[in-house]
């Protein structure tokens, strides 16, 4: 099987090289046939990079040790997912599935495309093509994925115990799918420009590609947040680590060409632009990996980084090279059909999101790169989160402030004391109940928040409300109806307000999370008691499970856990709360303890709990608690930026011209 | 926008308002220079060094880099992956006693992605 695969990835490496040289042969001395050859060719390197792919998966769940990722990653009592889950925990294995996905990709693209393949497809089969073949020369032959592990074992390393929980079977997937989207929407545009096409033509063509990868990724980031919080016991979920904002920037500019690529649509203005965020966010999907594979060694990540790193570096420089070149080559076709008449628009407020998100970007890198930055001048120093919270916290509040204000201006132009008076009705009862929580005393933090999240909340509401009542005045539309009706009128606009909403939910979660926790670490014995806000904490003591297959012959651990559980009852006032487990556990396959917090969550708070360490002669533990406000918002925040994403996804009837019309008047985003 | 954006690379690249890190033998030769200032410090945990006292949440140890090593306290339960032998960088304050207060202790970690092997 492993030969099989080997030689099926090699054979892919050689059909996508073939791909990516033959249709600019064939333009350039004008045989048009050969696109479909190479067509082809992308096609069959589909077909021979899945048979490797199965082949990897069959040693994965046939526990095929011979094969080091496998040896390295997975063991005989892992739980099927997590065997499969194992190709994505080595480096090497991540880049093979992704490669696989934007080959899948390729595909759907080209099948997508089949009526135009020959008048707009050949470049981008090209790039496509070559954008496959550097993965598979990486995963082929810089990082051998099939290498072979030279001793024989009976049993696998197993996967490290903090990469067996379920956020960790679905973040890294969806990254992968976001970025190799992203290689779609680059490529087709990229391919498109060099074909001579106007950028009004392609701009429509990948804004579901976009969507895709857009929506992949933000949720992808969420998750992973959500598993950091519930997996890692120190009570946090972010920490602006270098990996983090790896796969944070591409988000930002995707976003950013979202909004870029619905002015383009609507407005045919910011064309170049659009053209210059499809090319950045291609580039920080390649930079993702360079950061996580160790190319900027933070004192964090101080691996040295792998074999890949250097290639990973050359095709970013080939990318931030080249691609400014083109567009300046080609800027004919993407500049603007027309321009606001003034920058108090809507187009303007677009701009200025655009202008803020990139910022935020730009920052973040910035920050990022420091340490490297001052190794490099040999002044090591390191960025103190509070840079990026102060920095790109602030921003961020920005950028939800003008949420609430951009539906409000008109487009083209509109005028100051329009859009004043339009302001006041959302603005009075947000600066009311800042007031109120400001005069309660509760924290001056959540007043700035009811401003800042409650206008957008507010301007979105009372949309949805006029939209409605205007269905159901003119349509006749029970309001029950007449709601959903309103939002599937128009799913790209209203999908992105739902995407606001869990935006601002989002925000609401970091701010009363970051604010307002409170987090106490004590050693107490069974009966103690103590208090963090207005919960008791008893602790009860400590119940010991040794969950271990052990050797019969050499008395060595060989699967499974020891599981040591603290006993917590809460208490708010005489009645109880929850009871909570937290449990600090001895993997047989790792040599360090692996916490396991307990979490009780409800909207108002979260209690989170976390064995540090005990002491099984006089069961005496130690306890980090904590009471973190509105952390369950981040979370159902991320499932609104799902729902509003799939809303805009979903296809458009092309048939039904009489909502198209009504749309049509009222606007996109 | 550039200026603001132009200021930030300069404070980032060249000023001194960053948090700066040594070596152990660094930190010990400026020890007076560097007292109270609050630095991180990169080490190994040396073998044998390690004390937890529960009661009291204090957690000490040394670590060194070969050439020399330094005395450390850490008031807080110990950090997950903490182990003797290993890298970690402290941050915190190298106090007159002789000792490093460490607010925060990071371990040379792996990446998430990556077993700890």
């Amino acid at each position: 099987m492993v030969d099989i695969g080997r030689t099926a990835l090699l054979l892919a490496l050689t059909a996508s090289i073939y791909s990516s040289i033959v249709p600019i042969v064939a333009i350039r001395r004008g045989y048009p046939r050969f696109i479909l050859s190479a067509r082809n060719g992308l096609l069959a390197a589909f077909a021979l990079y899945t048979l490797a792919m199965g082949a990897m998966l069959h040693a994965l769940l046939t526990n095929d040790f011979s094969i080091d990722l496998v040896a390295q990653h997975s063991s005989r009592d892992l739980p099927v997912a997590y065997k499969i889950s194992a190709l994505y925990a080595h480096r090497t294995g991540s880049l093979f599935f992704w490669g696989w996905l934007i080959s899948l990709f390729a595909v759907i693209l080209v099948w997508q495309k089949r009526d135009r393949l020959r008048d707009i497809m050949p470049y981008g089969i090209a790039i496509l093509a070559a954008i496959l073949a550097f993965f598979l020369g990486l995963t082929a032959l810089v990082g051998d994925i099939f290498a072979r592990n030279p001793f024989p074992l009976l049993d696998g390393q197993g996967l490290n115990p903090r990469l067996q929980n379920p956020g960790m079977l679905i973040h890294p997937p969806l990254l992968f799918v976001a970025y190799a989207a992203f290689s779609m929407v680059f490529a087709f545009a990229m391919g498109s420009l060099l074909r001579g096409i106007p950028g009004s033509e392609w701009v429509p063509g990948i804004r579901r590609w976009a969507l895709l990868g857009w929506c992949a990724l933000g949720l992808g980031n969420v998750v992973g947040a959500w598993w950091a919080y519930g997996e890692l016991g120190w009570g946090g979920y972010w920490v602006w680590d270098s990996v983090e904002n790896a796969s944070f920037m591409p988000w930002l500019l995707a976003t950013a060409l979202l909004h870029s690529m619905a002015l383009q649509r609507k407005r045919n203005y910011l064309t170049l632009w659009t053209m210059g965020l499809i090319v950045s966010t291609f580039a920080f999907t390649l930079f993702s990996p360079f950061v996580t594979q160790g190319g900027i060694a933070s004192e964090l990540h101080g691996f040295g980084g792998t074999p890949i790193v250097p290639y990973l570096g050359i095709a970013l420089l080939v990318i931030l090279m080249a691609s400014p070149g083109i567009l300046i080559a080609k800027r004919a076709q993407l500049r603007d059909a027309s321009r606001p008449s003034s920058l108090l628009s809507r187009e303007g407020a677009f701009l200025l999101t655009n202008i803020v998100l990139v910022a935020i970007a730009g920052v973040t890198l910035l920050l990022t790169a420091t340490p490297k930055l001052r190794d490099l001048l040999d002044r090591p120093a390191s960025v103190d989160r509070i840079w990026f919270d102060y920095a790109c916290g602030s921003m961020l509040l920005v950028l939800v402030f003008l949420m609430g204000v951009c539906p409000l201006v008109g487009w083209r132009k509109s005028s100051a004391k329009a859009l004043l008076r339009q302001l006041a009705y959302p603005l009075v009862p947000c600066v009311i109940g800042a007031i109120a929580v400001f005069a309660t005393g509760i924290g001056n933090w959540y007043a700035v928040a009811a401003i800042v999240c409650g206008l957008p909340l507010m301007t979105i509401l009372s949309e949805w409300v006029r939209g409605t009542r205007a269905r159901h005045r003119t349509k006749g539309e029970n309001l029950f109806v007449a709601f959903p009706q309103l939002i599937w009128s128009n799913r790209p606009r209203y999908g992105g307000f739902v995407v606001h909403i869990g935006i601002i939910m989002i925000t609401v979660g970091v701010l009363g999370s970051s604010m307002y926790d409170a987090e106490k670490e004590i050693t107490m014995h069974p009966g103690d008691q103590a208090t963090i806000k207005e919960y008791t904490v008893i602790y009860r003591g400590l119940d010991h499970r040794d969950e271990m297959v052990y050797d019969t012959a050499t008395g060595r651990p060989l699967s499974g856990k020891a599981i040591t559980e603290a006993d917590v009852t809460i208490k708010r006032g005489d009645s109880t709360v929850c009871n909570m487990a937290p449990d600090l556990n001895r993997w047989a396959k790792s040599s360090e303890l692996v916490p396991e917090p307990a979490i009780r969550s409800t909207p108002a708070d979260d209690l989170f709990s976390s064995l540090r360490a005990y002491d099984l002669g006089d069961g005496s533990a130690t306890l980090h608690i904590l009471v973190n406000p509105l952390v369950m918002w981040l979370w159902v925040g991320g499932g609104f930026m799902l729902l509003g994403g799939i809303i805009a996804f979903w296809p458009e009837r092309r048939q039904k011209k009489e909502v198209q019309s009504i749309t049509e008047r009222e606007g996109p985003p | 926008m550039l200026a603001v954006g132009g200021y930030l690379l300069y404070a980032l690249v060249f000023s001194d308002s960053l948090t700066y890190y040594y070596t152990v033998s660094e930190l010990m030769e400026q020890a007076e220079a560097k007292y109270d200032q609050s630095v991180r410090v990169s080490g190994e945990v040396v073998e044998g060094s390690v004390d937890w006292n529960a009661d009291d949440i204090v957690l000490s140890f040394e670590i060194g880099d070969g050439s020399g090593t330094l005395p450390a306290v850490y008031r807080h339960s110990m950090p997950d992956g903490f182990t003797e032998g290993k890298g970690v960088l402290l941050e915190g304050k190298y106090r007159s006693d002789g000792v490093f207060h460490a607010s925060k202790i990071m371990m040379s970690c792996p990446s998430k992605y990556e077993s700890g092997n």
